[in-house]
């Protein structure tokens, strides 16, 4: 019995940290699934998957880096549902499907938020993950960028470096659609 | 509206980014749930384990017997060097079916603290007589557990492939063997009484890796490299690196069959899990070489 003795208080401070992280990083990992590509009809899904990977995974877990854990599941989860999503377009194009229609707006109406933010959807897509992961945390969740390199486990020059890129192509990309969405609204 | 403006109002729609209402409540319930039912397994595998040791009481009394009738301790001041006898390998010889129970308790109970915290101590004991014999492949690392719990080389810290070390130690020392290229803990050795017609500890890659915290970080890399990862098995599997934290980081599944090319660095180190039981398959360490080279790795 002494193993059992033993064995029980670890197993309800293991219990007991995952609730407590799931509980004040449930926000984080919503956006940052969000951010990552994870539909929004998904995300909700996607989030408790990642909690279910948190509870297994625990005690592999250095205390003060869940947020870390966290970030790079939800990078994972948003890979697998970007690579479902293309599966499933790919099954489309097949069948002759018709593609969706991309709704029509021109920059002035993008101050609606929701067309915004269906329009930072595309943009952020076009970014691949690496640098991805580094502009949501630097330039949407605000983080320094001492504070990414440790969620990201990697160099503060990397993040350096990265977020450069990062910014590069999301302002070139961000032309784009502006551009493209403005035709569609000359068009009309 | 200026290209700087579109941009702004992309980046204030983002803002807008909370759970919707109730998503964190039923977050919770579902965690609750799961890991309620994870409790229950973990309670479940105790009761085994309790249920196996009440088993071998009876090879337990008959050490502790031999124990109590050995001579009083000779050299205290000498410490020992390489010995001992793990409870599989004793039990192997007499009671196999007893053995093998053992041994899948040991898969069963290595996330305990006895297993995975690293600090197995020796103590004062009886000198006994002990025989490592090494069938694998690859040559390991014999390791005694030291007073202050660390490891320390023993058998000059090497037993090549297909080779037996023979050497003198005391009946209250652990050791360790890990695999001497990745450094990956292989067996752990439990004290064992002094016998020496049974005192011989098999190592022939039946044990599982012991689960633990990793052992290597990731540091800065000078070369990347390629991991051609085979899964042989049935089930799928977890690749997970291990980052400059030494947390864990998925890297995604590979299916029963399956390739996959991962692409990483010499200085990174990869684990590999059953992807339904968590169950640790294999560490991987770095290849700290300058060079481009691609390894092929089979998860068996």
């Amino acid at each position: 019995m002494s193993e059992s003795r033993i064995a029980q208080p670890a197993l309800k401070d293991a219990t007991d940290r995952v609730r407590a992280v799931a509980e004040a990083q449930y926000e984080f990992l919503w956006r940052s699934l969000r951010r990552l590509g994870v539909a929004a009809s998904d995300v909700e899904d996607a989030a408790q998957q990642a909690l279910i990977v948190l509870m297994r995974r625990i005690d592999s877990i250095q205390p003060g880096s869940e947020p870390a854990f966290l970030f790079g599941t939800a990078m994972r989860l948003a890979q697998e549902s970007r690579k479902r999503y293309a599966t499933a377009r790919a099954r489309a194009d097949r069948a002759n499907v018709e593609p969706v229609h991309e709704p029509q707006a021109d920059p002035e109406q993008l101050l609606d938020q929701q067309r915004a933010r269906q329009a930072l959807d595309r943009v952020l897509d076009d970014l691949p993950m690496e640098l991805r992961a580094v502009f949501v945390l630097a330039d949407l969740e605000e983080m320094t960028m001492a504070r990414v390199a440790e969620v990201l486990a990697i160099p503060a020059g990397t993040v350096a470096s990265r977020l450069r890129r990062a910014r590069e192509l999301f302002a070139q990309r961000a032309a784009a659609v502006k551009a493209q969405l403005a035709g569609v609204g000359d068009d009309r | 509206m200026t290209s700087d403006e579109f941009v702004r109002a992309l980046l204030d729609s983002a803002k807008r980014d909370v759970a919707p209402p109730g998503a964190r409540a039923r977050a919770m319930t579902a965690l609750h749930s799961a890991l309620t039912t994870t409790g229950g397994t973990v309670m479940l595998k105790l009761l085994i384990g309790v249920v196996l040791v009440v088993g071998a009481t009876g090879v337990g009394v008959a050490a502790l017997a031999r124990r109590d009738d050995a001579a009083p301790i000779a050299s205290k001041q000498a410490r020992p060097t390489p010995s001992s006898e793990s409870h599989v390998a004793i039990v192997s010889t007499a009671r196999p079916a007893l053995a093998q129970s053992l041994r899948r308790m040991d898969r069963l109970s290595s996330p305990l603290p006895a297993a995975s915290n690293g600090k197995s101590c020796s103590t004062w004991g009886h000198p006994v007589r002990m025989v490592v014999e090494n069938q694998l492949a690859v040559p390991i690392d014999l390791f005694w557990m030291s007073y202050d719990c660390e490891e320390v080389p023993a058998a000059h810290g090497l037993i090549e492939a297909g080779a037996t070390y023979e050497g003198l130690s005391f009946d209250t020392a652990p050791f360790r063997v890990r695999d001497r290229r990745s450094h990956r803990l292989i067996k752990e050795i439990a004290p064992m009484s002094p016998d020496p017609d049974t005192a011989r500890i098999i190592v022939d890659g039946s044990q599982a890796p012991i689960d633990g915290p990793p052992l290597v970080c990731s540091t800065e890399p000078t070369r990347d490299q390629v991991r051609l990862i085979v899964n042989a098995r049935s089930t799928p599997i977890e690749a997970l690196w291990i980052d400059y934290r030494c947390n864990e980081v998925s890297y995604g599944e590979i299916e029963p069959g399956e390739e996959r090319e991962l692409d990483t660095y010499n200085t990174h180190p990869w684990r590999f899990r059953d992807l339904a039981t968590n169950e640790l398959l294999e560490d991987v360490a770095p290849e700290p070489i300058d060079e481009w080279k691609e390894w092929k790795i089979t998860i068996p």
